[in-house]
């Protein structure tokens, strides 16, 4: 009886990290994600930085520390929403800004 | 139903005219920008503008022309002459792709082509001129395509830009899709190509001098100390908007055509110098 609780416990003490790993891993997949296809939506008014931020985020997530990989894979999406936003902006802004306008 | 249908349309063309009408015509764009930098500059000589930081900074022109007794372009010049005049496998040359056997030519480039509803850049053109003789294109932003455009464009040394932008809607679109793409603010850093040209011209940004938009394609392709090399327009686009941590598109895109055709047309009337050098 000893051994059996044991070893369930053992067992279960195990499963836990694991579980949490898991659940990282579908965020960092889930963001990436969300931050690649907002990048898209950016189309000419995409940035390097947003770029090399999706890079750091795979290259974390590739070698299994989640924790980075999702930190980056939210400052991409960030990134890739602020360039979203001057998209839209500029689509009237330039106007302001030309000689003789 | 035919009130109806009047009624709908004298509302479209009430809301479309008066934008059509307000919207400055590229000549109109033209000349207030070299009013602009006339009154910005008023000791530059208008033709001096092609020379972009030189027209504007002493110490730098100085430089500038200690360095034209050897131009650190000329090996590719005539590299791009040997290359030109080289027959193709095919036995035809580059001459039979252009008018005037491609002497004298480089005013006349950007054009728009309305057959094929799109801006032809001269590296385009040399480009597409290899494919249709069997010959491999060349990457677009350095090496043989800079070398063969330097070459072209030291034949209209001194001839005046001759940019032409047809009454066709297509032309139109494309000279202001040019126009917004030079005054849309990219990249993280949030400037246009106007933040630095059309601003701030004869101010520094770190080590960079800032020349005024008004004929900076006339001395093109250019040998940049940077680079160490010649480098074309289009090259100098990219690198550009990746200062400002925009994507650079690539070399040859609609856009970067487009926008080298707007900011060439601006540049009319002055003229060619290209090749040239730049820090």
């Amino acid at each position: 009886m000893n051994k059996t609780l044991l070893s369930v416990s053992l067992s279960l003490s195990l499963l836990v990290p694991l579980c949490a790993q898991a659940g990282a891993k579908e965020d960092f997949e889930k963001t990436y994600s969300e931050a690649v296809s907002t990048n898209e939506n950016a189309g000419n008014f995409q940035w390097t930085t947003t770029f090399s931020t999706l890079k750091a985020a795979k290259s974390a997530a590739e070698s299994g520390d989640y924790e980075e990989a999702n930190a980056m894979a939210s400052k991409a999406l960030k990134l890739a929403e602020e360039s979203v936003v001057q998209r839209k902006e500029q689509a009237t802004a330039w106007k302001s800004a030309v000689i003789g306008g | 139903m035919l009130k109806t249908k009047i009624i709908s349309v004298a509302l479209g063309v009430a809301l479309v005219v008066p934008y059509v009408l307000a919207a400055p015509t590229p000549e109109e764009d033209r000349k207030a920008a070299v009013e602009y930098y006339k009154q910005m500059f008023p000791d530059v000589q208008i033709n001096d503008f092609v020379n972009g930081q030189y027209a504007l900074n002493e110490d730098r022109r100085k430089q500038w022309e200690s360095l034209q007794d050897f131009p650190p372009y000329e090996f590719a010049v005539a590299e791009g002459q040997e290359m030109f005049e080289t027959p193709f496998a095919n036995g035809k040359t580059y001459a039979s792709c252009f008018d005037n056997e491609g002497i004298g030519v480089r005013q006349n480039y950007p054009h728009f082509d309305q057959s094929r509803k799109e801006v032809i850049t001269l590296e385009l053109a040399i480009n597409e001129c290899r494919e249709a003789n069997g010959e491999k294109a060349l990457r677009y932003k350095k090496g043989d395509i800079a070398s063969i455009s330097a070459y072209m464009a030291s034949t209209s040394n001194g001839k005046a830009f001759n940019i032409t932008i047809p009454d066709d809607p297509e032309a139109q679109a494309a000279y202001q899709d040019g126009k917004e793409f030079y005054y849309s603010r990219r990249g993280q850093l949030n400037f246009s190509c106007a933040s630095c040209h059309v601003q701030n011209p004869g101010k520094w940004i770190r080590a960079d001098f800032l020349s005024p938009a008004l004929g900076q394609p006339a001395s093109f392709p250019v040998h940049r100390s940077k680079w160490g090399e010649l480098g074309t327009l289009h090259r100098r686009f990219a690198g550009c908007n990746n200062n400002v941590r925009a994507k650079p598109l690539p070399a040859q895109s609609e856009e970067y055509r487009n926008l080298e055709y707007f900011l060439t047309y601006m540049s009319n009337g002055l003229p060619v110098v290209g090749p040239s050098t730049r820090p």
